[in-house]
Order: C-alpha cells, then structure tokens, then sequence
C-alpha cells in the first residue's frame, strides 16, 4: 500500500456512517413508496449508486486504517464483516437492476431476501467496528446496573500475615539464615545489593512487558492508555479511572481488570488472550502495594549489574579465550555458573591454544567434549584438575586403556563417551572403579560382550550403551 | 544493607526476598542466561544442545499411525501392535518406531487452531498465527540468536528439503540466523568450491577488492541490514574454508550405516542431520513430504511410513549409541492430524482439533505417553498441549529463556514460543 494513503485511514470514522444513511434511505423509500414504481424506481436507482460507492470508500479507507497498527487482532472479525457486508452490498446494487427491468415477483423475493441480508451485515459489522473504538459492551452499558461487579477477594493483605515472619526479619536475623543452603545463600547475598523497590518493579514489569505491551505499548495504544513507562502507567486512558493509585492496588483500575473473571467486558488482557497466572497478578499487587515505585534508568542498570551475571569475570575471559581458537565455550544454561566446553569444533592448529585456555578454568567446567580429537600427550593428566567435570565425551579420539586410570580422579564423573576408540577389556576393568558412573557408551570399541555383560553384572547402576 | 531492609514497610521486606530471587532467576528485566523454570522446577537439568527437526508437511494421520483406535469403526484396515513399552500400541506402519518407544515420549494430545497447510506450517513452525505485518522467527533462529553456534564455520541452522522460503526462518531477527537450504541430501552442499582457475591468492585478491568496492557503501549506509548481509558473506567464506566441509558429504558415511537409513531422501536427509550435528550444527529440519492424504488415505499412508519408519528409527538408533541422543532433541512434527471419519474418496480431511506429535532425546524421559484423545481420535480429552506449549517444550529442553522478551524492530515484543508453557512432565 502505498505510503501517501495512510494518512486517510483514520476517514475511515467518517466515511463508514454514508452507507449507514444511505441505506436507511433506501429502506425508508422502499417501505414508504410501495406502489409507486414510477417515483421509486428512479430514486432508488440513484440510492442504490450512491450506496455502493460509499460503501466502496467505507471499505477502502478501513483497510488502510487497519495498516496504521492501532488495533489488533479483534479487528479481523470486523474486517471480515466488511467484506460480507460489501459483497452483499454489490449483490443488492445488482439485484435492484434486475427488478427494475424484469417485473417478477421471484426476482422481487430475491431482491428482498438479499436487502435484508445486506442490513443484517451492515448491523454486525457496525457493531463490531462499535465495539473496537468505544470498548466491549458499549452499547448496552447503559442498561446495565452501574453498580460494578466487586472484584474477587482481595488476597490476604500484609497486615494480617503472620506475625513470626516479621520478627525474623526484625530481630536481626540476618538474611543469609533465611536460606537453607549454600547455594542459595550466595544467591540471597547477591541480590542483597538489589534495591528492594527495584526487585519488586522488576517483577511487576515483566508481567506487563510480556503481556501488555502489546497493545498499551510503543506500537498500539488501545483506549489510548499505555504501560511502558513510569508517566504513561498513571495517565488515565479512556477508561477515565484512575489506572495505578501508588500504595492501593484494590483503587487501581489496571489491578481491578487483571482480577475480573474471564468473560467479562472489561478484563484485561482481553478475554481471547491467556489469563494471568496468581503469581503475574500477585507481582503486579505487590508491586503497586509497595508504592508503585518505577526506578530510574541508572537504577535498573545498576541493579542489573549486580544480581544477572552467572558466573565470574576470571570465568568470563577464560570463555572469550577458548572461543577465539574455534572451540566452543559457555555458560550452561542451567543458572549456576557451569561451563561446558566443546573442544571438537577447535580449529586443528589451534588445539594448543584451546587446551591452555581451558587451564585457566578449574572447578566450574563439568561438561568437556573432545570429540573426534587427537588428544595429546598429557592432556588426561590435565583434565583430573576439573574436580567437577560430570560428563566427559572421548568419542573417536585416540585415548587409550592407560589414559583412563587418569580418569579415577573425577569424582563426580557420570557421563562417558567412549564410542569409536581403542578402548578394551583391560580399559573397562579401569572403568568398573569409577563410582559416580551412571552412563557409559561402548559401541565401536574393542571390548568383548563377555566383558561388557560382566560389568553390566558388577555395576548395574551404570546404563551401557553397547551394540556390537 | 541491613538497615535499608528495615527501613522497608512489612510487605516489602517479606516480599523483597521473594522477588528478588525471582529478577535473581531470570523473571526480572535483566535475566540474562538464567532459566526461571529450571530453578522452579528444582534441578531438572535438560541437556539438549541441538535439535533435529523431523517435519511431516501435509500432516501425518495420527489415528493411522501414534494413536490407532482399534474400536473405531472408520479406523480403516490398519492392525494394532504393541511397541516395546508396556500399553502403548502404534499402528502396524510403524513396526521399526514400536521397538524404539522407549526413546520417544509421544504426546497424543497436540492440539492447534489452524486447519490450513500455510497458516498451519507457520503456526508449528513460530508459535505465533501468521499476519500480514510480521514475519516470526523459527525454533532455530530463535536457538542460533539466543544460545549462538557450536561450530563457528558452519552455519548455526539447516534445513533439509521442503521449500526454500517455508516458514519458520530468521522472521524480524537477523538475516544470519535463516537457515541454509539443501535442497537434496545427495547434493551435499552445492557451489561451495572455488572455481578451479581460482588458487588462494587470486581468492583473497577478489576478496579484497570487493571489499575495497563496498566500504564506502558501507560508510555511507551502515544499517543493520546492510550489516547482516556483509554476516552472511564472511559466513559463506568461512563455510568454504571449513574443515568440517566434510559433514555435507554422505559419501564419506560407510555403506552399512547408509543402508540402515534407506534409499528415500527422507531417510537421506536423516543421516545427513546426524552428521551435521555431530559436527556442531544445532538445529536441523529435515522435511517428508506428501502426507496430505485427501485421497486413498490407507494405501498412502501405508506406503509414506514404510520409509518414515525406517529412517527415525536408523536415526534413534544411531544417535543413541553415538551418544548424541542426550544432548540431542529428536522432534517429530507436523502442522494437524487427519479426520476420523473417512471421506467419500476414501481419504481423510485436515484435523487440527486433536494429533500426535514426539519427542525423544535431550533428556526426554522416553518411553511415556501424554495426553489421549476421545475413542475415535477426534478429540483431546486430557492434557491438551497446544503449538505454543510443545514449542515452549523444545525451547526448554534446549535451555532458552521462555521469558525473555525480544523485540521487532517494529517495537513489538515477542518471546521464543509466544506464551506457551512447556510441558515439564516430558523431562
């Protein structure tokens, strides 16, 4: 479409009442005049031109309205709408020629049948394009009882929560005893440095990042309200409530329609969107309940900074290190600072490089793939220092039954690839010592069946993948 | 840090913990690499590293094939068989699949509202409903963006057969993230070689005065466009000076292994997914085509899964001893079932309503079934998973942020599987 059209779109609000008028005129001539074909039928001749070229405008303009992104997908039902009404609009232009020329009373019945289809079309279609701009159930508004239905039981309030949790804070337990373990005392103790207010904004904001934003954000304003920044979030929409009263989330508009029932009109996100869950609607509670507060840009950056970084920066450089050989560095996606390292993908003459860059790391790397390597001499001497290492992948590289004794100093060893090696009898004896094995792959080796049956016998925790 | 905590109203103080630890674990702004569920979840540590993407485009017949309804009386002359799973039976086409349920965890309860091939496609493949104004990335741009390549010399992405422009490539993310298109598996990949009158020299030579040619160009429209596709040039002389050229190359695979797989360019494509994943490719899409069986659906169906079957099961097979099922997603998708009730040309219609999709590998407990439909297939009636949900499922096991929102360059926000929730029981 082109770029000069778009500005028209917004005709379209004006336009889409000529065919409206234009039609009630058509009716009214066609009920008043019925006897009078020969005042009627030119009339209507011209009624009926007029009708249709309006309606063509109505339509056009609405399509270039809808390119301008304003609303979203409710607007496809209207669409749809339009086009029957406009097909049944051009259907009745045709008709009314038809009957004006052939004087038949099953032409007549037709013609009636199709006027009427016409109307219907017109009605829904209105009512549809109605309900986009004015909101859902605008029409019968009124009737109802202004009484607003009382939003669900608001869920249990601070004031009345236990009192013991309060004095755990308060009498100088220090957070680190609320954690019951390790691990997640170094957790707590990194978002320490978090401002509270910031965590609880945090929180609030990917709620409404993920499911507002796209309709009262930076490309739609639906009722003209939007929730992308600290402003926008208290400007009264067309709703004209009050959207966030800081401190009271049960006076603020946007918590009331996140708490309706599922059908109602005003629920927010609308009802064909998925609800949100206790703990999205819980986020955005506290969150206005503690004031509401938006921070700063440097806030959040400063808070960034403290509490989404896994890891550590000497791990970080060792990862950027490794990467630039061509081997494949990273963090596991499992949150707790892991790295895992793809050393098959190296660039052959930079294997050297790799494995020194890979000596810099120590307790954090528990997954290491040597896939299809030529591995040098020493190198098994070099991996005991991983004390974490989990999951080791020595598939199609030359280890031999000798360089698994090395082996015995990984501890937490679960996972071992050794398809497609040296690998014999005399290595699996090795192996049957490895107490934290799980899971071992023994394909394209040279051990025997007997032996593997017998291991299988000794150790029947550990799952062997084995096929001759 | 302590007296800033209790300067805090009650709610505050008791709620700081609990949001903090939620930003902490990736639900905040500034989630980085932290996946929420895992920490939800308690320790569930997917290991899937790359995915290979089985797609059956027109979609497959699930009542004559993963879900068979002996009782049904329009269930047609196909047998029941038990597969090596206790009470989960497959239809007699799939006698290879039978013996490997154990790898699969099979979801019978796919559930989707498109009942098209196009919006379908595009529905299964991005999660998000086709529109005019947009164009959603798929699984693999999502994987290539967010978790980046394996093997920085070949592409991130690949995609087996089928169309070229189907759905489901970089979408509004960067050009470099579409996948590389084979067309045919023998083929290998075309044109990668330099001209023979071409040495070393002559090449860095051309390469230098093209580039002489473009960087006023570059200086003078540096958009991220234009950036992209100066990406997609060096990764195209990266390709061509890999080491790893070899992978696209079937006729380095032994006979023995070839045979397993079969001669269809389904089975074809399989191996050559198993060999561009073994050297660091993370996500491959192989397409079989001509599943859209409106007409003499039984015999179709019949002749379509005899290849199918033999082909996944070859690739179960291998990847498991290989070891690579663990840390490799096996999908088996397609865009909607087929009608219970047989048409007049002895065929079955589209069904979105209810079908069946699996999983197997990347720490997918095997063996399982979820969800099941009505007695004569035409319905979910427990555990529904919808496009999003199964979506979210991969994207899970794979270890992507669900929850972080990336952004068009439109302004409008999206997430790796739209708002589905993956279905944690697989795992």
């Amino acid at each position: 479409m082109p770029e000069f059209l778009l500005p028209f779109g917004p005709f379209h609000i004006v336009l889409l009442h000529l065919p409206i008028g234009v039609l009630a005129a058509i009716l009214f001539v066609e009920v008043f005049l019925r006897d009078k074909d020969d005042r009627k039928l030119p009339a209507l001749g011209m009624l009926y031109f007029l009708f249709v070229l309006t309606t063509a405008f109505a339509i056009g303009s609405g399509l270039i309205y809808e390119k301008s992104g304003k609303f979203g997908d409710e607007v496809e039902d209207h669409e749809r709408w339009g086009f029957i009404f406009g097909a049944c609009a051009l259907v009745t232009y045709v008709l009314s020629w038809v009957r004006r020329k052939k004087k038949n009373p099953g032409v007549l019945a037709v013609y009636v049948v199709a006027l009427i289809a016409t109307t219907g079309a017109m009605v829904v279609t209105g009512h549809l394009g109605g309900e986009l701009v004015h909101g859902k159930g605008f029409l019968t508004k009124g009737f109802k009882s202004d009484e607003r239905p009382a939003p669900p039981p608001p869920k249990e309030s601070s004031s009345n929560e236990p009192p013991q949790t309060s004095t755990t804070v308060s009498s100088g337990v220090t957070p680190s005893v609320l954690a019951n373990s390790e691990r997640m005392d170094s957790q707590v103790m990194t978002i320490a440095a978090v401002d509270p207010k910031v965590a609880l904004f945090n929180a609030a904001h990917a709620v409404l990042e993920r499911n507002c934003f796209e309709c009262h954000g930076a490309t739609k304003q639906k009722g003209d309200y939007r929730v992308d920044s600290a402003e926008a979030i208290m400007t009264v929409g067309r709703g004209r409530k009050e959207p966030v009263v800081a401190g009271d989330p049960n006076a603020s508009e946007l918590y009331y329609r996140i708490l309706l029932p599922a059908d109602d009109d005003d629920v927010m996100p609308p009802s064909k969107k998925p609800r949100l869950s206790p703990q999205a609607i819980e986020a955005v509670h506290d969150w206005i309940a503690a004031g509401a507060y938006w921070p700063t840009q440097a806030e959040l950056d400063a808070a960034k900074g403290s509490h989404s970084n896994v890891g550590t920066p000497a791990t970080d450089k060792a990862i950027a290190t490794i990467n630039q050989t061509g081997a494949k560095a990273e963090y596991n996606a499992w949150g707790d600072g892991s790295v895992r390292v793809d050393l098959g993908v190296v660039f052959p003459e930079q294997l050297g490089t790799a494995l020194q860059a890979i000596g810099s790391l120590k307790s954090e790397l528990i997954w290491l793939d040597c896939s299809k390597l030529k591995l040098p001499n020493g190198f098994f001497n070099g991996v005991t220092r991983f004390e974490n290492l989990e999951r080791l992948h020595l598939d199609g590289t030359n280890v031999t039954d000798t360089d698994l004794a090395a082996l015995g100093q990984l501890p937490k060893l679960k996972y071992l690839n050794l398809y497609d090696t040296q690998v014999s009898d005399q290595g699996l004896a090795t192996i049957e010592q490895l107490y934290g094995l799980e899971k071992l792959f023994l394909s394209g080796t040279k051990v025997s069946e007997p032996a593997v049956e017998s291991l299988r016998r000794n150790r029947p925790e550990i799952d062997v993948v084995y096929r001759k | 840090m302590y007296n800033e905590l209790n300067k805090l109203d009650e709610l505050s103080r008791r709620k700081f913990m609990q949001y903090s630890a939620k930003a902490l674990l990736g639900v905040g702004l500034a989630s980085t690499s932290a996946n929420p569920l895992l920490a939800a979840t308690g320790g569930i540590r997917p290991t899937a590293r790359n995915v290979i993407y089985l797609y059956l485009s027109g979609g497959i017949s699930h009542i004559d094939t993963f879900d068979p309804k002996p009782d049904w009386d329009q269930q047609g002359p196909v047998e029941t068989i038990a597969t090596n799973v206790d009470g989960v039976q497959f239809s007699s086409y799939l006698p290879q699949l039978a013996k490997r349920m154990n790898h699969l965890a099979l979801v019978r309860s796919m559930h989707s509202n498109q009942g098209a091939h196009e919006p379908g496609t595009y529905f299964m493949h991005t999660s998000y409903t086709q529109r005019g104004t947009i164009k959603h990335p798929g699984l693999g741009a999502w994987l290539t963006s967010m978790s980046g390549r394996t093997n920085s010399t070949l592409p991130g992405n690949v995609r087996i057969g089928g169309s070229n422009n189907a759905p489901g490539g970089a979408g509004f993310l960067n050009a470099k993230y579409d996948p590389l298109h084979l067309g045919s598996p023998d083929d290998g990949l075309p044109y990668v070689d330099r001209h023979h009158s071409v040495d070393d020299n002559e090449m860095r030579e051309r390469l230098a005065i093209a580039e002489m040619m473009d960087l006023s160009f570059h200086k003078h429209y540096s958009s991220k466009k234009v950036n992209a596709y100066n990406d997609v040039y060096s990764d195209a002389i990266r390709l061509m000076n890999s080491k790893d050229l070899a992978a696209f190359d079937l006729n380095n695979e032994p006979q023995s292994v070839r045979k397993t797989y079969g001669e269809s360019k389904f089975g074809k494509g399989c191996l050559l997914a198993r060999r561009l994943v073994e050297h660091g490719v993370r996500f491959v899409e192989v397409t079989s085509g001509g599943w859209d069986t409106h007409d003499d659906n039984h015999q179709r169906v019949e002749e379509l899964t005899a290849p199918m079957d033999q082909s996944i099961a070859a690739l179960l097979d291998d990847l498991y001893y290989r070891g690579l099922l663990d840390e490799t997603l096996v999908v088996i998708a397609t865009e909607f079932g087929r009608s219970p009730e047989i048409n007049s040309n002895s065929g079955r219609n589209h069904h979105p309503s209810a079908f069946s999709c699996a999983l197997a590998g990347g720490g997918i407990q095997g063996g399982q079934v979820y969800g099941s439909t009505d007695e004569r297939g035409g319905s979910v009636v427990e555990n529904r998973v919808t496009i999003p949900d199964f979506n979210a499922t991969i994207a899970y096991s794979l270890g992507l942020p669900l929850e972080k929102v990336v952004y068009s360059p439109s302004g409008r926000p999206f997430t790796v599987a739209d708002k589905g929730q993956p279905v944690t029981a697989l795992f």
